[in-house]
């Protein structure tokens, strides 16, 4: 992407990455299950071949410092199963390397212990996201948090009562709170009801301003061009556009004229 | 750093357990405490005076095999589904799963160990105060909770794909408490079935209890630990190989 930039820029190196998923085990089967196919038909069962499904294959993807990167793919093209490979969560290790602090959120509107009040989820959630900073640092994002929610009164009240978009404000309150080397936002301003989202969008256009770099997954383009100075297509196993925002969101809706139509919205 | 990262989520999630456990401070605790010390009671009760099982200090003889079984048996009941009804936080954050699995161990663990502090004391006459059975107590109460949090990582692996595993081990959890000597003596067992007590894991853990509380044999609580390091040994190769193979579907069938 830039010519200028060298080895020391990189925050996020993805080489020959191929991830797979057994597709047999998707359908949830049970033991009872199990039981009566042995019985019925043990051919099949002992020499049937899983099928497997690829949903990326030698990917190679850097991402260097200053970059906010828009991620973009129709439904099931991969987005966020490559970006919780980048998390750590499917245990890759060989193939990705993150130089840094990395945060992922993937649903903003998730809670720890429903019965607990906001301020107690705030704390835990707070603990999860910040947990490599000191006891007082993070006590410090939950004071912040909650006084930026502006959920007053509701905040010591149980968590299970909140609205959808009450979660979401608290939520992203504490996501926003500070930058990081790699930070990874899936779908973040979904249900963030219209009054806190000019609010919430600030800090979070801030947080992602000041971190290292940004990969962005959303569906609203006018977001991705707000935010992003970088799109990659994601579809067909590859990177099929790697490039500036205009170019790429121009690519991605030829390319997907029809299957854009409920995808990205303008 | 991973290690501090991983202890931070860890006590987060356990106090946070324990303080939605214990919402109403005195009443949260009186109930963690009244469950156990019910079935205790009951148990002793009716195996003492209306089954007349003949065994000496009787009352201990129960503590020792009921309360390990009570933490063991409700840490796998209570953990299978975990990453099902958990999914949200999965999901959504980088938290590992075991992290789950382990918080949720030692708030158990804590509501285990305090009715078992408690009656220790209630019973303390009956108590067998030797030294080398009370030293092998720590040792004991760690093995028992390695190779519990290990055989629970498994199952609640498994009931991601195979949702009816939750059922199976509920019954065979009660078919358990059953074939395991816990509150009768194992000489009860004809010779011919003594062999299947030997391969029962809840006992390899149990017969260290009995003799470290109740009628102390150095051969005994020597066979416990081995017995049960080898059992954990094998729980734990199972976990992994579990892990390693069902880790990236694990996130998509949840």
């Amino acid at each position: 992407m830039n010519s200028t930039s060298t080895s020391k820029d990189i925050i996020l190196e993805i080489k020959n990455l191929t991830l797979t998923f057994n597709l047999t085990l998707f359908q949830s089967k049970s033991i009872r299950d199990f039981f009566v196919e042995i019985i019925t038909t043990p051919y099949k069962f002992f020499f049937h071949r899983s099928s497997r499904l690829e949903v990326v294959k030698n990917l190679d993807f850097i991402v260097r410092k200053g970059e906010r990167v828009g991620l973009v793919g129709i439904n099931g093209a991969g987005k966020t199963s490559l970006c919780r490979s980048i998390t750590g969560m499917y245990g890759i290790k060989d193939e990705i390397t993150v130089h840094g602090k990395l945060r992922a959120i993937f649903d903003t509107a998730s809670v720890v212990l429903p019965e607990l009040s906001g301020r107690e989820n705030a704390w835990i959630i707070t603990n999860i996201l910040y947990s490599h900073l000191s006891k007082k640092e993070r006590a410090e994002i939950v004071e912040d948090s909650l006084e930026f929610s502006e959920l007053k009164e509701f905040i010591d009240q149980p968590f299970k009562h909140y609205s959808k978009g009450m979660k979401v404000r608290l939520f992203l309150s504490i996501v926003s709170a500070k930058p990081c080397d790699l930070l990874i936002l899936d779908e973040v301003f979904n249900g963030a009801d219209a009054f806190f989202n000019d609010k919430i969008s600030k800090r979070i256009k801030d947080v992602i301003h000041n971190s290292g770099a940004v990969i962005f997954i959303s569906h609203s383009e006018e977001i991705i061009k707000e935010v992003c100075n970088r799109v990659v297509v994601l579809g067909g196993k590859k990177i099929l556009f790697d490039g500036s925002v205009e170019d790429g969101l121009s690519f991605y809706r030829e390319k997907y004229q029809d299957a854009t139509q409920n995808e990205l919205q303008p | 750093m991973e290690l501090k990262k991983q202890l931070t989520v860890v006590s987060t999630l356990t106090l946070a357990e324990l303080k939605s456990r214990y919402r109403n401070t005195f009443a949260g605790l009186f109930w963690v405490m009244i469950n156990p010390l019910i079935l205790f009671s009951v148990h002793g009760l009716i195996f003492k005076y209306i089954l007349k099982i003949n065994v000496d200090k009787y009352y201990i003889f129960l503590l020792s095999g009921l309360l390990p079984w009570i933490f063991m048996s409700s840490m796998l009941t209570q953990t299978v589904n975990i990453f099902v009804t958990k999914r949200e936080s999965l999901l959504s954050f980088q938290i590992h799963p075991f992290s789950l699995i382990i918080s949720s161990a030692i708030d158990i663990f804590i509501n285990f160990f305090i009715p078992f502090i408690f009656l220790c004391f209630l019973l303390n006459d009956e108590l067998s105060f030797n030294l080398y059975g009370l030293l092998s107590l720590p040792l004991l109460l760690i093995l028992m909770f390695i190779g519990t949090v290990s055989v629970a990582i498994s199952l609640a692996i498994l009931q991601v794909f195979f949702r009816d595993i939750e059922y199976i081990l509920n019954f065979f959890v009660n078919i358990m408490f059953f074939l395991t000597p816990i509150f009768y003596p194992r000489h009860l067992i004809p010779a011919p079935y003594q062999y299947l007590v030997d391969i029962n894991p809840f006992y390899a853990i149990i017969r260290g209890f009995k003799s470290a509380l109740w009628e102390f044999e150095l051969e005994e609580t020597l066979t416990s630990i081995v017995d049960s390091s080898l059992f954990i040994i094998a729980f734990v190769i199972l976990a992994t190989i579990l892990w390693k193979r069902f880790r990236n579907e694990l996130y998509l069938n949840i």
